[in-house]
């Protein structure tokens, strides 16, 4: 199996004061693709900035990240938009649905920042991907009237409605409830099955991480399991 | 589209901030379009008023001139603008100039003209009469002289006391005389002493009276039948227009009414004028300081009237007041203190029955005027000039502006002014030879002044016409003023030769302003001239340039709204980029480029501006309609020469509204700029971890 997502020796670093906190040291690791990667550790353990780097949100202070072949320290910030916007999915703690759209319209938004895509195919596709979470009846209803659950289900079909390699999730269910956040792990795990797509998520919640297949963990800015 | 829709929402969740830019561009945008409209028009009334009547299109001057062209200046001494070097040839080659109809010469002055001493005007009459033998009118005379005398002893009459006691010898002396003169004695004997008493009265009483009026006159010189065939506003009240080619002068029907009718009816007129405006005498302090005048000068309307006029007035006004006042003072008083509620039935009684008995107008129509004034090189001079009527700018009647300007021929001003004509010259020379006197040099002018045995004036004989003044001018002074001058008529050639300070360049109807002031600047310098070109503005003076002080204003207004409004609009996006920096950030990680970040802030802002934008418009379009069918009303004399009659209506131009636009567009852009270039700059990072 190829590696969709591969760290080598990475060190991030950052300015706090006077002082450089180093958020991760030295960190190598091997994703490949299909795989549902959980990655652990207490707060402050460098879990988010793995994920962000992984998302290509963020660049390495040194070491190489390379996200589906491409070392992301190379990239301009124009390339790593359009990286992200083809390869990467985002599922993010606070869903971050765009208060003012609709959940059609949040799901449809990647599909129009693409812009190669006809209101035809678009309409189908973000259909497509609504009926996939379950929330086909509630396209036309704004953010502020879903559940937590219904709003993180909309980020989910956003995130998934690019088709993307990697989907990238900061603590899916840190803001749900725990059958709904149980549902909604379901839910990515299903679709990992089906779509053959690359799902990491961040979680301290020991319940959700016995989803995964693999767990990495984090110690202090260092992998201290399931870096193989 | 998704774009316009973001735009959309976020305008419509955050509605204070949206009213506050809101109401900024709406009446940003309103004053833009009203500002714009009504300074147009009023440019546009203010060309109609003054191109109209004095100053043509543009004006003309000489290059060397050392003051400015002014030509609606408070009317203190004669500016130094030169003269035109050969105007015949200015004008056969401006009238070349494309869109040029016509140049007229002209020039602007002051003079003082005295009213004369009404008893001087009475012992002239009584003099006459005499001579003629007329027993009826030298009774009426010498009865009227009398009674004003008595009147005068009676005004000093409580002062008596006091003076008696002063050491003013002179003062004690006019006493004496006037004792002497209203005394029963001095009358008594006065047919058979006539030459000495009436030559006592000349001397020593006349002068006593003090009831002579001086007018100051702001007259033009011009090509009167050019000037009335070009200036398309001007019409004759009373009388005619000068004919063409003569000598005469027309009052300005204003200043005709104002100054030169009888003070007391003028003042009648401008009460009841003012109080069909919905004014009253009980509550307008302007109007009650006029019926006081009119209270205080009732010997205006006394000392006029001839005896037998008094005895029937006098008799009349007792029954109309219903009064059995006997003296004529309180009598007159009494029926000059008049109210809101008897004035129109007295204003009627004067008309009618007062009238008739006093000098209406200090000059007729058809009378001859004796002006004076100073030559440009300083020495008093004067002419007779006939007048032929009045006149006023149509539409302009109530301007004092616009009525500031009396109009005589181009021969009488050079005279006025001083300039050597040729005829002036020939007379000049047959009187040097007469009189063997030398030409007055400038530098000998003062010892002229005060020389007793140089005067020319007694050989000339015309002392008639002449006041002290007389004689020291050597050119137009000593010169007769005959029948034969009234009617003589001068050649085109005569009246455009010879000194024209200025000339009016008026267009062809339509003609392309600025098209034309280019021909002529470049007629000018291609044939060397030697003139300086100002439009109708400059040459207006201070009123001219009105317009361009509110244009000012309203610019500096209108940067300071749209200051504020980019201030405030870039505030409040600026926020907005802050509160939404989470939102930003993750559609910057879902794969939104900066650029598209960048246009959800113009879209947003273009919207905020277009849609008030467009507001603004509507409410300045409305109120220019409103302003359009209503008329702003002219409440004073300046403003009704600005708005070129008693109303503004001011028109909305498209380009007053694609000028508002383009600014309110302007400004909403630049005021997104900074806080969309903060909203590039969120990363996307942003979107990670927790809600705040």
């Amino acid at each position: 199996m190829t590696d969709v997502v591969a760290l080598r020796n990475v060190v991030k670093n950052y300015p706090l004061g006077n002082l450089t906190v180093s958020a991760l040291r030295d960190v190598s690791l091997s994703i490949s693709a299909g795989e549902f990667l959980s990655i652990a550790g207490p707060s402050g353990s460098g879990k988010t900035t793995l994920l962000n780097l992984v998302g290509c949100v963020d660049t390495p202070t040194s070491g190489d990240v390379l996200v589906d072949g491409r070392n992301i320290g190379k990239l301009s910030d124009r390339e790593l938009t359009r990286l992200r916007l083809d390869k990467i999915g985002f599922i993010f703690q606070s869903f971050n649905l765009v208060g003012v759209l609709d959940a059609f319209q949040n799901v449809e938004f990647p599909l129009l920042l693409q812009g190669h895509i006809n209101r035809a195919e678009r309409r189908q596709r973000v259909m497509e991907f609504l009926a996939k979470v379950g929330l086909e009846q509630q396209a036309r209803q704004r953010p502020n009237e879903l559940s937590g659950g219904q709003r993180q289900r909309v980020a989910i079909a956003r995130a998934l409605v690019t088709r993307p390699r990697i989907v990238l999730a900061d603590e899916p269910t840190a803001n749900l409830d725990s059958v709904t956040g149980a549902a909604i792990i379901d839910l990515m795990k299903s679709i990992n099955e089906k779509e053959q797509t690359t799902f990491i998520f961040s979680t301290h919640d020991a319940k959700v991480m016995k989803y995964a297949h693999r767990l990495v963990k984090l110690e202090d800015g260092r992998i201290v399991e399931g870096a193989a | 589209m998704i774009l316009l829709r973001i735009a959309l929402r976020n305008i419509l969740a955050t509605r204070v901030r949206t009213f506050i830019i809101g109401l900024l561009v709406t009446f940003g945008t309103a004053l833009v379009v009203l500002g714009g409209s009504l300074l147009s028009s009023l440019e546009q009334s203010m060309a109609r008023s003054i191109t109209g009547s004095v100053s043509g299109n543009f004006q003309v001057y000489s290059q060397d001139a050392r003051d400015e062209l002014e030509l609606f200046a408070p009317p203190v001494g004669t500016p130094r603008i030169g003269e035109i070097k050969d105007f015949p040839r200015v004008k056969s080659v401006l009238e070349k100039v494309e869109g040029v109809k016509t140049v007229v010469p002209m020039g602007t002055d002051n003079a003082i003209v005295f009213s004369g001493n009404l008893m001087d005007i009475l012992l002239g009459k009584l003099r006459e009469a005499h001579k003629s033998g007329d027993a009826e009118a030298t009774k009426l005379l010498t009865d009227q002289i009398r009674r004003n005398v008595g009147l005068m002893k009676s005004q000093v009459g409580n002062l008596d006391g006091f003076v008696s006691k002063t050491a003013d010898f002179d003062m004690q002396r006019k006493l004496a005389d006037l004792d002497q003169a209203a005394s029963p004695d001095f009358w008594a004997g006065f047919a058979d002493d006539f030459e000495t008493r009436i030559t006592f009265l000349e001397n020593r009483i006349a002068q006593l009276a003090m009831d002579e009026r001086m007018l100051f006159l702001s007259y033009i010189g011009t090509d009167t039948e050019e000037f009335t065939q070009n200036f398309g506003l001007f019409e004759v009240v009373k009388g005619q227009a000068v004919p063409p080619g003569q000598r005469g002068f027309l009052f300005s029907d204003f200043i005709y009414e104002r100054q030169v009718k009888h003070l007391i009816a003028g003042r009648l007129d401008r009460i009841r004028e003012k109080l069909e405006t919905g004014l009253t005498i009980a509550a307008d302090k302007a109007l009650a300081n006029m019926i006081q005048q009119n209270v205080r000068q009732y010997k205006d309307i006394l000392y006029q009237m001839d005896t037998d006029a008094s005895a029937r007035v006098l008799a009349e006004l007792r029954t109309f007041l219903g009064s059995n006042e006997q003296e004529p003072i309180p009598l007159l008083q009494q029926f000059l203190a008049m109210d809101d509620g008897n004035f129109q039935e007295r204003y009627d009684f004067f008309y009618r029955v007062i009238a008739p008995t006093i000098i209406l107008y200090q000059v007729r129509i058809g009378d001859t005027l004796t002006i004076q004034s100073f030559t440009r090189r300083g020495y008093p001079t004067q002419v007779v000039v006939k007048v032929y009527g009045t006149y006023r700018f149509t539409g302009l009647e109530k301007s004092a502006l616009a009525g500031l300007y009396n109009l005589m021929d181009l021969m009488t001003f050079r005279d006025l002014f001083g300039a050597s004509t040729e005829e002036s010259r020939i007379e000049n020379e047959a009187l040097k030879k007469k009189g063997g006197v030398a030409d007055v040099k400038k530098e000998d002018a003062e010892a002229a002044l005060f020389s007793d045995d140089s005067e020319p004036q007694e050989e000339e004989g015309s002392s008639a016409l002449l006041d002290e003044y007389a004689g020291v001018d050597m050119k137009a002074g000593g010169r007769r003023f005959t029948q034969d001058l009234f009617d003589k008529v001068y050649t085109r050639e005569e009246i455009d030769t010879g000194v024209t300070p200025n000339a009016a360049i008026v267009l062809d109807a339509g003609a392309d302003e600025r098209k034309a002031a280019e021909g002529i600047s470049a007629a000018i310098a291609a044939e060397n001239l030697g003139l300086k070109m100002v439009d109708w503005k400059k040459a207006s003076g201070l009123v001219g340039q009105f317009i361009d002080v509110i244009w000012i204003v309203l610019v500096v207004a209108i940067l300071i709204i749209f200051l504020v409004a980019l201030v405030i609009i870039n505030n409040s996006m600026l926020m907005a980029t802050l509160d939404r920096t989470r939102e930003i950030g993750t559609m910057r990680a879902i794969g939104a480029g900066r650029s598209y970040v960048l246009k959800m802030f113009l879209i947003e802002s273009s919207v905020l501006g277009l849609g008030f934008g467009i507001l603004g418009l509507l409410l300045g379009s409305g109120i220019v309609a409103l302003l359009n069918a209503l008329g702003i009303p002219a409440v004073t004399d300046e403003l009704y020469f600005l708005f070129a009659g008693p109303r503004l209506r001011p028109v909305l131009l498209p380009s007053h509204l694609a000028v508002a636009f383009v600014v309110v567009f302007i400004v909403s852009v630049l005021s997104t700029l900074y806080p969309a270039r903060i909203a590039t700059r969120v990363a996307p990072v942003k979107a990670m971890g927790k809600e705040d």
